[in-house]
């Protein structure tokens, strides 16, 4: 059994500055309860293709 | 749980996309999602129809969850209501990126991403360390 117990004071914050926020990422001001953020990034050997253009298979009935 | 006010002055955003989502004020749930298929090609040539999600693992595999099997006695005290922020300038929000000025319930955010490069010529690095690929004759 966790016993968490959290004392908010006053919170002033002057100035944020961000440059991006991408990728499933948040920035909140505010309160929540559950927060779950999930980003799959993938760059795998397989996706550097060599040799002639071939196109990828269509949106529909490629399978 | 009472949530806390939240103030901002001033807000600049030069840019949102691919599902982000800036919200002021309150809500109960923030759930977007967004798959990229991002591809660059040597010689510009797109049909226009391509891309199906489902050949590709990355917009298929499950993300594991985290399983909470602990009990957790949460108890929170707001001595101050606020959350005061002055100035706030952001350049962009991108790929199912949440910015809230307000209180929620639940953010379940999700963004998968793959990229594909194709050369008509090159070598293919070895050893897994070098990411550029030399143009060279075979």
């Amino acid at each position: 059994m966790i016993n968490l117990q959290v004392v908010n004071q006053g919170m002033t914050i002057g100035s944020i500055r961000i440059i991006g926020v991408g990728s499933a990422s948040v920035v909140l001001i505010g309160d929540t309860e559950v927060l779950t953020p999930s980003s799959v990034f993938d760059t795998p050997p397989e996706s550097l293709i060599i040799g002639p253009l071939v196109p990828l298979a269509p949106e529909t009935g490629g399978e | 749980m009472t949530a806390r006010v939240s103030t901002v002055g001033n807000l600049k955003v030069l840019s949102i996309n691919y599902s982000a989502i800036l919200h002021m004020g309150d809500c109960v749930a923030l759930t977007p999602r967004s798959e990229v298929l991002a591809v660059q090609r040597q010689v510009s040539n797109y049909l226009g129809d391509e891309g199906n999600w489902d050949s590709f693992q990355t917009f298929r595999q499950p993300i594991p969850e985290v399983l909470v099997d602990e009990t957790v006695r949460l108890s929170i005290r707001n001595d101050s209501p606020w959350l005061a922020v002055g100035s706030m300038k952001i350049i962009g929000l991108a790929a199912a990126a949440v910015v809230q000025i307000g209180s929620n319930k639940l953010i379940d955010s999700e963004n998968r991403t793959l990229h594909i490069r194709q050369l008509t010529r090159g070598i293919r690095p070895v050893g897994g360390t070098p990411a550029v690929v030399e143009g060279a004759d075979d």
